[in-house]
Parts: structure tokens; C-alpha cells; sequence
């Protein structure tokens, strides 16, 4: 088994970041540093070495969109591939935030279990 | 030939020559229907000049009246052309002739008897050297004068019906030239005629009259008008005559013979006055009748009038007409009150100040553009009234005819498209409050049923199972709510392709077999390769709903059929079940949002009530139909039908990325 890829999870709730982050620790193919805000993924992005970024659109303070662009300046995650999970399944919503420049965007409620895969996909394209 | 009979003789020339000129001039000044008439007349006074001329001509030469009468060639016609002209000129404006005919035919009648009476009698002639050519043209003449005095007697009893004043001068004049020259015909016949005595002064004022009369004539005043007759056509007419009989009288008081032509005359006059009274009547009853339908169209008119302006101004919506130039030709209290403007005297002269009121857009303003652009449009548009943005919906509908233009009709739609807005950013925010703390519920089910957590009993998996499947049926509502919002808010994007029919039907039965093995239902379908262009995702969601629909109502061990049949323009498409069947009351609420057939039909296999309501919306996106039938034995029958080519009403240009949805794979 590969090394664990490094998995920056951006929530604001917490009860969805447990959740997620256990789901997808429990995977085995990847270590999750969680952040419940944009300015604390920052910090994380800052200090340790990123592989792929899941990022939630609404949070309060900073919000998504102001964290990838964020995540642009910083030198280590430049190119990081960038994944949202919003709760605006809207078609517009999804084309906007892909024009930002995510890789993917996953709408929510989502099935924990199958995040994995679906991150794992898009680092091995 | 005396000086005074030579100036007479002159003047006669000279005016008789302006009359004839002066008609000419005004069939020129007005190119209507009224120059021809007018033509013919300046022709025949024109004849009569000439006749003047040889009058002169025989004054001169012969020295009293002429002995051949050789200008008679000339006045004779000219006066006979006269009589006919006057006469059609009436008769082109009245149909009722007929009792005026008959007074005509009675009056030449007379006048021919009392002529042969004179003849007959010879004794009227004073000189022996009468001839037989001299009685026969001075008789001729006098029957011609009778017939011209006839029918200008008529013109001028017409004539407020014709142009007034100047028809009653042409009356007139005629009537001194006829008087002057039946004298002139009678004093031939004695032998006793002398140009320049006061019987020939009719000859001189006549035609000045006569001349006299285009000169008052007036554009409007070659209008027909309706009017009373007035009571000077007396004066005008009967005046004259009485004034030739008093004289005459006087002339002959001492001789039976010509009391006895006095008498013939006396009928004559007294017919004449019966014709133009008959006249009077005919055009009195005509007046009345005339005046009594105007009365009644204009007050039917005020009456409508009335009514649209009290419509207009009732009318909850602004109403604004405009003419071709933009000026505001109608403004309604509605419209003053949405636009706020405080009075009707406030009310701006043109179009851009009432509505869109930005002083940049000189003489070249987007909006009123848009409005133009077509015959008959609706719009929506933002106006700064008073410093408040208002949202005022309009329909325009282009006139034509006199009043050409435009209409536009409006209300303010501020509170709708603020609770519009409202409901957007309401339905938005819910979706997200409800799809947050169920994606926590779902996530946390899901770590349980993938066994996660440890293992749990059999009986708790079973409604860890139920607790899965209710979550994901909320996600569903929640999805098709938003769908049904996206839908109606008319931000459907299609996202177009070529796509062959039987592949989207093979696609929709794959997704939904494992359902309906489930519930041991067989589905078939048989479908052309034809390709239709379609938003691939969203016919494959009307097919899996339908298809969905007629799982949820089949009975285990019946067949779902799907069949695609097309024609030139559109592909149908017939979804048919053999389950319950649509209640006829149902057939065609069905399509309205939130309508469920079996309200008692809960449990997992229920719906939100919104399937069928997106179905017909995405198909009538697509510029397509969608309608339920009872099946022919049992069952139901659902078909759309959607146009193979490109024919929907939002087509934009579209790249829409697919959503791609976690939990989807």
C-alpha cells in the first residue's frame, strides 16, 4: 500500500467534518488535516505538505471561494487540486465554482463512504 | 348703334367674360370631384361671352336688334348648356328629383303654350316685318330661359346644401339675365327692344354676380353642409319674378291680349313657386332626417365615448397611448399613479419623460427601442420613479390607421418581483439549512450500515436501513423542490445534443430495472434510432420518472411498455402501464405540483407529488406537450411529444457542467 495522501478538509460543521474525516481515515488511503475555517486551513496548507483540498463553499468569515483564491497565493498549494462540496446543487452554481478553477464539485448530502473513491480518482487522473 | 347701347354693349362682353373666367379660375383652385361641373359651367358662360360679342357685332352692324338674330346661334346653347349643368349639379347631390322633374315639365309646358298663344295671336307684334325665324328663335329663347330659371331656381333652393352664399350669387345672377332676357325676348318680338334700357341691366349684373361668387368660395366651403334653408332664397327668387309681373302689369293694364299672357305667366310663377316649395320640402324632410341620424350617431358616439373614457379610467392598469413621434395622446389615472405623476396637467408630453426620464439618452433610448422593436410585445423593466427602483411590466401593441402608434399597458410588479426574489434566497437558504445537517444524518447512517462502527444487530441494521432510505427520500424533495423552483424561474439552461431516441430509452430502463425487478414488473420498449435534440439529462429524468410512476402503480407480473413513434416535425413518445389506471377526474391534475392521485399511498414508494409537475415542465422547455390517457383495457397511458429539431423556447447557448453528485456513482 501507497503512501497516505494528505487530504486538507475545510468545514464549518462539525458534525460533517467528524464524520467525513472519519470516513475517510477509515479508508486508509489518506490522512486528513482538518480545518473548520478558511484562515486555519491557511495555517495547515502553510505547515504541511498538501496533496488534494476539499473545500466547503458556505462558511461564515472566510468563505470558500475566498480560500482557494487564498490557497492560489500560497507557493505550496499553487496547483493543489481543489475539490468543493456545496449544498447549491444548482447547475450555474456548480459551472461558477468550476470557472474558479476546482477540479470537481460534490453536492451535498453525499455518501461518506464513497468520497474516497471519488477523491482517490481525481489524484490518480 | 347709340354711345350708351355701344359701353352697354361692352360691358356686357367684359362681364359675362369675368363670370366665365372666374369659374375657370376656381375649378382650378380646387382639384376635387367639384372641377368638372365647375369646367362645364366656366365652358358655357365662355359660349355665352361669345355670344356677347356677337350681340355687339350685331348691334353694331345693324344698328338695333339684330335681323337675323345671329348671336342667338351663340347665347342660345350657352344658356341651354347652362340649364343642363345646373341641373346635373343638383341632381349629383340629391336623388329625390322626381317632383321637381314633373314641375320643370310643367312649367316648359306652359311656357311653350303661352309662346304659341303670342304667335298665334300675332298681335303682340307691332311690326309687320316679324318673321317667321325672328318669333321662332325669341320664342326659343324664352322656353330656353324658362328651363335655365327652372333649374337654377333648384341650385339656389339647394343651395345650403351645396356652398351657401355663393351658389345662392349664382342664383341670383342667372335669375337678372334670365329676367333681362325674356324682356329682351318679348321686346324682339314687339320690335321694341333697345340694348341699353333698363330691362337689359340684368345682362350686366348677372354675370358680375355670377362672377362675383367663386371669389367667396372657400376650401371648406366646397363641403356639403347641412343646414336649414334659408329664408332669403325668397328675396332671392321670388322677388325678381313678382317685380317683372308688377311691371308687366303696368306695361299692359289697357290690353286684354296681354292680360291674358299676364295671366299664362302668373301660372308659371305660381308653379314655380310650387316646385321650390316641393324642393324645400323634400330637403327640409331630408335636413330632419339627416340631422335626426347625426343627432343619434353623435350621441351614440358621446355615449361610447364616454363609456371607454370611464373604462380607461377605472382600469386598475396604466394605460398610455402614444402617437407615431412618441407624444402622449392618452394617459390614464393608473398610469399617473404608478408613474407618480400628481396631476393630469403634470403629465410629460412625450413618451421617454413619462417612463424612462434619463436625460443622457438623447433622442436614443435603449428602452423606448425596445419597446418599438416589435408589434406587440411584453416586457419587464426597471424605472427610478421618484428615487425608488419599481419593476413595471408592459405589453405594447402597435395601432395603425389615424390613430397609428402605440398602446402600452402596465402595472407595477415591484411587491411580485421583490417576493420573487424573496422566495428565491428563502427556497435557497432552506435547501441549504435542511441539506447540511442531513448530509450529518446520512454520513452518519452510512458509517453505521458500511459497518464502521462496529457490528450492530440485525433489527437495528433493518432501520439503520429504513433511517437511509427516508434520508435519501428527503434529499430527493429536496432536489425535486429545487427543480420545480429552478424550472419555473424560467433559469432552465438547456444543454442540448443530437441524441437517438432508443438510446435514452435503453438508458432510462437500465436505471430503473433494478427497481422493477424488485417489484417483478418487465418493461419493454421499442424506439427508432431517430435522434432528437434534447437536453440528454433531462429527457432521461422525464423517462425515469415516468417509468418510475408506472413501477409505483403496476401490479407484480404486469408490463411497462415504451414505444417512440415519429412524424415529420415531432417525436411521441408513450409511456403504457397496466396498473390502477388514472382516475378521469385526475387526468389532467395530474401534472400540477404536489398532486397525488392516492393521497393514502405512503411508505418509502411514494413521491414528493412533484415527478409528473418537472416532467411536463422540462418537456415544455423543450418546446414539447405531455398528457396522460385512460389505457384501452386497463392501465395508464402517458405521452409527450417534443419537436425533432431545434424549436424550444430556451434555446440558449449553453455549456452547463454537469453536477456531479456525491453520491451518485
Amino acid at each position: 500500500m501507497s503512501q497516505p495522501r494528505n487530504i486538507l478538509f475545510v468545514e464549518d460543521n462539525d458534525d460533517i467534518r467528524i464524520i467525513t474525516t472519519f470516513a475517510l481515515e477509515h479508508d486508509g488511503r489518506f490522512r486528513v488535516l482538518a480545518a473548520e475555517s478558511g484562515e486555519r486551513a491557511l495555517q495547515l496548507a502553510d505547515s504541511s505538505p498538501i496533496d488534494v483540498v476539499l473545500l466547503d463553499v458556505m462558511m461564515p468569515g472566510m468563505d470558500g471561494t475566498e480560500t482557494l483564491a487564498a490557497l492560489r497565493e500560497l507557493e505550496a498549494t499553487r496547483s493543489t487540486p481543489i475539490v468543493f462540496l456545496t449544498a447549491k446543487a444548482q447547475p450555474t452554481e456548480v459551472q461558477r465554482l468550476l470557472e474558479l478553477g476546482a477540479r470537481d464539485v460534490l453536492t451535498k448530502p453525499f455518501d461518506p463512504l464513497t468520497i474516497a473513491d471519488r477523491l482517490a480518482g481525481i489524484l490518480d487522473d | 348703334m347709340s354711345a350708351s347701347e355701344a359701353v352697354f354693349g361692352a360691358l356686357m362682353i367684359v362681364t359675362t367674360g369675368l363670370a366665365a373666367l372666374s369659374f375657370w379660375d376656381l375649378s382650378n383652385r380646387f382639384h376635387v370631384e367639384n372641377s368638372p361641373p365647375l369646367r362645364r359651367i366656366a365652358l358655357a358662360i365662355a359660349w355665352l361671352t361669345v355670344g356677347r360679342v356677337a350681340t355687339f357685332i350685331d348691334m353694331a352692324v345693324f344698328d338695333g336688334p339684330g335681323q337675323p338674330l345671329w348671336h342667338s346661334a351663340f347665347v342660345l346653347p350657352a344658356m341651354l348648356l347652362s340649364a343642363i349643368f345646373a341641373s346635373i349639379t343638383v341632381r349629383l347631390r340629391s336623388r329625390t328629383m322626381t317632383p321637381s322633374l314633373r314641375y320643370s315639365a310643367a312649367i316648359i309646358s306652359v311656357g311653350v303654350v303661352g309662346v304659341i298663344w303670342h304667335t298665334a295671336t300675332e298681335r303682340t307684334f307691332s311690326v309687320d316685318d316679324a318673321t317667321a325665324l325672328k318669333i321662332t328663335i325669341a320664342a326659343t329663347h324664352l322656353i330656353i330661359d324658362f328651363l335655365l330659371l327652372s333649374s337654377v331656381l333648384t341650385l339656389g333652393a339647394f343651395a345650403s346644401r351645396l356652398k351657401g352664399t355663393p351658389t345662392r350669387l349664382v342664383a341670383l345672377g342667372v335669375i337678372f339675365v334670365v329676367t333681362s332676357d325674356m324682356a329682351y325676348a318679348v321686346e324682339v318680338m314687339q320690335g321694341n327692344f333697345r340694348l341699353a334700357s333698363w330691362t337689359s341691366v340684368g345682362f350686366i349684373a348677372g354675370p358680375l354676380l355670377v362672377a362675383l361668387a367663386p371669389r367667396l368660395v372657400t376650401a371648406d366651403g366646397l363641403n356639403i353642409r347641412s343646414t336649414n334653408i334659408a329664408s332669403d332664397t325668397w328675396s332671392l327668387t321670388y322677388l325678381p319674378l313678382g317685380a317683372m309681373c308688377v311691371l308687366q302689369i303696368l306695361n299692359v293694364r289697357d290690353d286684354p291680349h296681354q292680360i291674358v299672357s299676364l295671366t299664362i305667366l302668373t301660372i308659371m310663377v305660381i308653379l314655380l313657386i310650387g316646385r321650390i316649395q316641393s324642393y324645400k320640402k323634400s330637403v327640409t324632410t331630408l335636413n330632419d332626417e339627416l340631422s335626426d341620424s347625426l343627432d343619434y350617431r353623435s350621441q351614440e358616439l358621446e355615449r361610447q365615448q364616454l363609456l371607454n373614457d370611464r373604462i380607461i379610467g377605472v382600469a386598475a392598469d396604466g394605460i398610455v397611448a402614444v402617437d407615431i413621434e412618441d407624444r402622449v395622446v392618452l394617459c390614464n389615472d393608473a398610469a399617473r399613479d404608478i408613474l407618480s405623476i400628481p396631476s393630469e396637467s403634470e403629465t410629460p408630453e412625450r413618451l421617454h419623460d413619462l417612463f424612462h426620464r434619463d436625460p443622457t439618452c438623447a433622442g436614443d433610448c435603449p428602452m423606448l427601442d425596445a419597446l418599438h422593436q416589435s408589434d406587440r410585445s411584453m416586457h419587464e423593466v426597471s424605472l427610478d420613479i421618484e428615487g425608488e427602483e419599481r419593476v413595471i411590466e408592459l405589453a405594447v401593441r402597435a395601432l395603425d390607421g389615424p390613430a397609428a402608434g402605440f398602446v402600452l399597458v402596465f402595472h407595477d410588479v415591484t411587491d411580485r418581483a421583490r417576493l420573487a426574489r424573496m422566495k428565491d434566497r428563502i427556497v435557497s437558504v432552506v435547501s441549504h439549512e435542511i441539506r447540511t445537517p442531513l448530509t450529518s444524518i446520512r454520513g452518519s447512517l452510512g458509517l453505521i450500515d458500511g459497518g464502521l462502527m462496529g457490528q450492530v444487530s440485525p433489527e437495528a441494521k433493518r432501520m439503520i436501513s429504513i433511517a437511509v432510505d427516508n434520508s435519501e427520500r428527503l434529499m430527493r424533495l429536496i432536489n425535486d423542490l429545487l427543480d420545480v423552483e429552478r424550472i419555473e424561474s424560467g433559469r432552465r439552461v438547456l444543454n442540448l445534443a443530437s441524441t437517438p431516441i432508443n438510446v435514452l430509452m435503453y438508458d432510462a430502463v437500465t436505471v430503473m430495472q433494478p427497481i422493477a425487478d424488485v417489484r417483478s414488473v418487465h418493461i419493454e420498449y421499442d424506439a427508432p434510432g431517430e435522434s432528437v435534440l434534447v437536453d440528454r439529462d433531462r429527457i432521461l429524468q422525464v423517462l425515469t420518472n415516468l417509468i418510475q410512476n408506472s413501477i409505483k402503480f403496476s401490479d407484480p407480473g404486469s408490463t411497462i411498455r415504451l414505444a417512440a413513434e415519429k412524424d415529420d416535425s415531432h417525436m411521441t413518445v408513450t409511456i403504457r402501464d397496466e396498473g390502477h389506471g388514472i382516475p378521469a377526474s385526475h387526468i389532467e391534475a395530474i401534472f400540477e405540483p404536489f398532486h397525488q392521485v392516492d393521497v393514502s399511498d405512503s411508505g418509502p414508494s411514494s413521491g414528493s407529488g412533484l415527478g409528473l409537475a418537472i416532467c411536463k415542465e422540462i418537456v415544455e422547455a423543450h418546446g414539447g406537450t405531455i398528457w396522460a390517457e385512460r389505457g384501452i383495457e386497463n392501465g395508464a397511458v402517458i405521452r409527450f411529444r417534443i419537436p425533432i429539431k431545434d424549436a424550444h423556447p430556451f434555446n440558449a447557448a449553453s455549456t452547463a457542467a454537469r453536477a456531479t453528485n456525491g453520491d451518485a456513482q
